[in-house]
């Protein structure tokens, strides 16, 4: 009998498991599942009528592929019409699918509308924008800067913007019930850096004399700006009479995709009309902005072996990959994107910690850093100098010593498996192999460590101080005398514990009685980078009482700002405490005051043998205690 | 003059006024041209005319708008919805021309009324004012949502009809009683497929009975055996976009549009005239529009009113056919 080899087994079982993650689970009749929108991650259309696939049998064993089904590459249903709308709305009724922009399979994201309108009274029109979070956005907020009051319907759909912003906009959106005040979409889709782009059912044209433009339904617009991202004229090539009044005809926009970058010249489209002249097109194909079919509605369907060559196309959503040079470069510091990181070298606002901290955050400890390597990269190190001083740089190096352990394939057993280890170091003045780095790491050379850092800095070490502003680049050698240096990422460091005295007289036992509570607590805290204090009081078997911590963001006139108390270095009035918040009648006894002070640094342990950095965002802090008696 | 003679003589003068047909509002006919008992048809998109223009003088054309031949415009989107207080161009989704001297259009819209709940896409609309609920088009097949209105044909005799239509705006009951008192009947077909767990069901591609609650002619029936129409049995629904006919009871008279186009041996656009179980094509897209001169020879077919006789072979009625698909009117 022929016995599998590792590497076959290996995959094998990964395929099984793979199938298995497919099947679905507790799915209701009709649903293919959450896991099945997987199909749909790069591509996902839907038809204009019903059919029946003699492809591949669907996983919940129905052959009839409705209009309101999402579907994938390869013959896959990425979702029935009762996956987009049966748990979310309580709509049990298949309703066609219209538009749709797959956002996020992971999350289950996809915003779409359907042919008709909800049979829940009052829900959703067809005209309105829908989203798999149960958000609806009334057609008349996305077209309120076009001065529309009424539901003029909606073709296509496409979300502009980075993945974190539309994220962010949409948890936002499902909290907001845009039917009551649909005006303020457009204001709230700019504050969140989103946009939508559009197309409608029906035609626009304004009272004579009131002004405005024509809105054609072949028209591509914009929710947040209120303008015609693309005229119907621009998507079409000049040899078809595309666009009113000029050139005769409008071709209608069922469907419109592109990046998420908003590229116009990567807008991808299908029309409600066929043209038939010297340039062909069906109104099922996939056209290119300006440029004409780049897939026909046969290249799409036919995984579906459907019976007809032509089945429409009323949804598209395509992520379409931005194919730009390779560009080494550092990509994160401590975890954070440089992105994220100002040119103050700090990260910025609500983007560090769990919850997120309101405030700048710098950087400490074993600051592991991470990039992009690109294929032509012989070697690379990392270099850094003070910020903006122009002198010699130094570079961030790891030498053998500190056993820096990376996964390999195991001698033993045959086969690929990550189970064996070497030491991974610089050399003397901070070089690494490129090659090395790149089997190291990339999955498609066997790589074990997806994600190793470029480096790790000993920011505590750095040469010009531990608490400087300091800039960093990644230098690549490319070979034959070929070395490029990044742009730089700046960094400020805060490798210094904050300080908290609380204002007390050493060697004199404060005496108190009831009479004197509660006290008022004075002190003095100092951090460059400060976060908030806390005070806590315990005596004899009370335990301990917390007081709410104090961030220096939360109040004006707390006595306490970005960098300790306001009037360092004298002290400062915190809040009172007292020992009733410890007993009712608490006895005679010694109680101690203690204060504890944190700042703000996202402070990094780099465990060099586990190949693990431990990031601890606010998590320095320095205390100080004061004992007293308390006679009742 | 007395007092007593002034006033009734006032009050007969302003019911006179009041009884005074108001003349057309700018770019509208009271009637429509006569052409349009013949032909009656919408595109699925705007254009605008690269030469002459309509009577109104618009030359720019909506897919709300009643074409006819001729490059004669029937009715703009606003002119069918005078009764409704609509002025938005709502599109033109099915028509049916019950009297083109007495301005009785029965349609439906692209798109919902602007006025609240007053109509939505999915119900049928006559130009007197009145409006037949999607769900009493449906109510025989049981309870259904508003599953849409693509296509609209009124079966019957026209007196009969028209006498159905004012006793329905004067005292609306239930449709499918109504239609059977007046022994007429409505077919249609719908937006969105219908395939209830415990009953037979429809697709959009069906064409559907008001007054019987049953399938007048699935999609395999109303395409020829070379088209894989009909869903499970032929593997695909092309949708009912237009059905048109005599006002017989009689299916196989039944002119009508899809939703998709086929171009596999029987080739076909969805802008075509087709006719039943035939591979036929009774006119083209470009034959319908061609009189309005477009830019594009293809514009699409959303709403179809024909009469019989425009369908039968062109020797035999190439009179009419000329007339049909003239020059511009002007």
């Amino acid at each position: 009998m022929h016995k599998l080899g590792k590497r076959s087994r290996v995959i094998a079982l990964f395929a099984v498991l793979l199938m298995a993650a497919l099947l679905p689970t507790g799915v209701a009749r009709g649903q293919m599942g959450p896991t099945a929108l997987a199909g749909c991650a790069e591509f996902g259309f839907s038809t204009e009528e019903d059919f029946l696939t003699q492809g591949p049998e669907p996983s919940d064993g129905n052959p009839v592929i409705s209009d309101g089904d999402l579907l994938g590459p390869g013959g896959m249903i990425c979702a029935r019409n009762a996956d987009l709308l049966h748990n979310t709305f309580d709509v049990a009724e298949d309703l066609g699918l219209d538009a749709a922009d797959v956002l996020d399979v992971d999350k289950y994201l996809v915003a779409f509308s359907t042919e008709l309108d909800s049979p829940n009274r009052g829900q959703f029109t067809a005209g309105d924008l829908l989203l798999t979070n149960g958000t609806v956005i009334p057609n008349i907020a996305l077209t309120h800067l076009f001065g529309i009051s009424y539901d003029i319907g909606l073709d296509a759909v496409h979300f502009v913007g980075t993945d974190k912003d539309i994220s962010t906009f949409l948890a936002f959106a499902a909290q907001h019930d845009w039917r009551e005040n649909p005006g303020v979409l457009p204001t709230e889709l700019e504050r969140h850096n989103v946009d939508i782009w559009f197309s409608i059912e029906g035609t626009f044209r304004p009272p004579v004399g009131a002004g405005g433009v024509t809105i054609l339904d072949g028209d591509l617009l914009s929710a947040a700006g209120g303008f015609i991202v693309a005229p119907n004229a621009d998507l079409l090539p000049l040899h078809v009479p595309a666009g009113i009044p000029n050139r005769g005809v409008d071709f209608g926009l069922d469907a419109a995709t592109t990046t998420r970058a908003g590229d116009k010249d990567l807008i991808h489209f299908s029309t409600e009309i066929l043209y038939n002249n010297e340039m062909h097109f069906t109104d099922g194909d996939v056209l290119a902005y300006d440029n004409g079919v780049v897939a026909t509605n046969l290249d799409l369907i036919k995984p579906f072996e459907p019976k007809a060559r032509e089945l429409g196309l009323d949804a598209l959503s395509v992520n379409i990959p931005i194919t730009r040079p390779c560009v080494s470069r550092i990509t994160h510091i401590a975890g954070v994107p440089v992105a994220d990181i100002g040119p103050d070298g700090l990260a910025m606002t609500n983007t560090v910690g769990s919850p997120l901290i309101p405030a700048p955050i710098p950087f400490g400890g074993e600051i592991d850093i991470s990039g992009n390597l690109c294929d032509d990269v012989d070697e690379f190190r990392l270099l850094y100098r003070l910020s903006g001083s122009g002198g010699s740089w130094t570079s961030i190096g790891v030498p053998a010593g500190l056993g820096w352990k990376v996964k390999v394939d195991a001698f033993m057993p045959p086969g690929p498996d990550c189970l064996g280890s070497m030491v991974w170091h610089s050399d003397g003045v901070g070089w690494y192999g490129g090659a090395d780095y790149r089997h190291l790491t990339d999955p498609l050379l066997l790589g074990c460590n997806p994600g190793l850092a470029l480096t790790v800095w000993d920011s505590e070490n750095a040469v010009d101080g531990a608490d400087e502003l300091y800039e960093l680049v990644l230098v690549t050698d490319l070979g034959g005398g070929t070395v490029i240096t990044s742009t730089a990422t700046h960094v400020q460091l805060d490798n210094t514990m904050p300080e908290a005295d609380l204002d007390e007289e050493w060697g004199t036992c404060d005496a108190y009685t009831q009479d004197d509570m509660p006290l008022m607590v004075r002190a003095r805290i100092t951090d460059t980078h400060f976060h908030r204090y806390r005070l806590q009081i315990t005596g004899d078997y009370y335990g301990t009482k917390y007081y709410t911590p104090v961030a220096y963001y939360d109040d004006t006139t707390d006595n306490v700002i970005a960098d300790g108390t306001v009037n360092r270095p004298l002290f400062d009035d915190l809040h009172a405490v007292t020992v009733f918040d410890l007993a009712a009648s608490p006895i005679a006894c010694g109680y101690t005051v203690r204060l504890t002070a944190w700042e703000r640094t996202l402070w990094t342990n780099f465990s060099f043998p586990g190949n693990q950095a431990y990031r601890h965002p606010a998590w320095r802090h320095t205390s100080d205690a004061w004992t007293f008696n308390y006679t009742p | 003059m007395r007092k007593r003679i002034t006033r009734p003589a006032m009050a007969l003068l302003f019911a006179l006024i009041a009884l005074l047909p108001l003349g057309p509002a700018a770019g509208q006919e009271a009637a429509l041209p006569e052409a349009c008992q013949e032909l009656a048809f919408s595109t699925e998109e705007d254009f605008v005319m690269r030469e002459g223009k309509p009577l109104d003088g618009d030359p720019y054309i909506s897919d709300g708008d009643l074409l006819t031949s001729g490059a004669t415009v029937c009715a703009r989107n606003t002119q069918l919805l005078q009764q409704f207080d609509v002025s938005a161009d709502l599109g033109l989704d099915a028509a049916d021309v019950i009297s083109a001297t007495g301005n009785i259009v029965a349609f439906s819209t692209e798109l919902d009324s602007p006025n609240g709940d007053q109509f939505t896409a999915g119900d049928l609309l006559i130009t007197n004012g009145s409006v037949i609920p999607n769900s009493a088009l449906t109510t025989r097949f049981g309870p259904i949502h508003d599953l849409g209105l693509d296509a609209i044909h009124f079966v019957g005799p026209r007196d009969r009809i028209l006498a159905f239509l004012d006793e329905w705006s004067r005292e609306p009951g239930i449709l499918a009683d109504m239609l059977e008192q007046h022994d007429i009947d409505i077919w249609f077909s719908v937006e969105g497929t219908w395939t209830p767990a415990t009953a037979a069901g429809f697709y959009d591609g069906d064409l559907l009975s008001a007054r019987e609650g049953k399938v007048v002619a699935h999609g395999e029936e109303l395409l020829p055996p070379a088209v894989p129409a009909g869903l499970p049995s032929r593997g695909v629904d092309f949708g009912l976009d237009a059905a048109t006919g005599t006002r017989k009871d009689d299916v196989e008279q039944i002119a009508f549009s899809t939703e998709i186009l086929h171009n596999d041996g029987f080739s076909f656009t969805d802008g075509d005239v087709l006719a039943y179980g035939k591979e036929a094509v009774l006119h083209t897209n470009e034959e319908l529009v061609k009189s309005f001169t477009p830019a594009a020879a293809f514009l699409g077919l959303d709403a179809l009113h024909l009469t019989p006789v425009e369908w039968l072979p062109n020797d035999l009625y190439l009179p009419l056919i000329l007339k049909a698909f003239g020059s511009p009117n002007q």
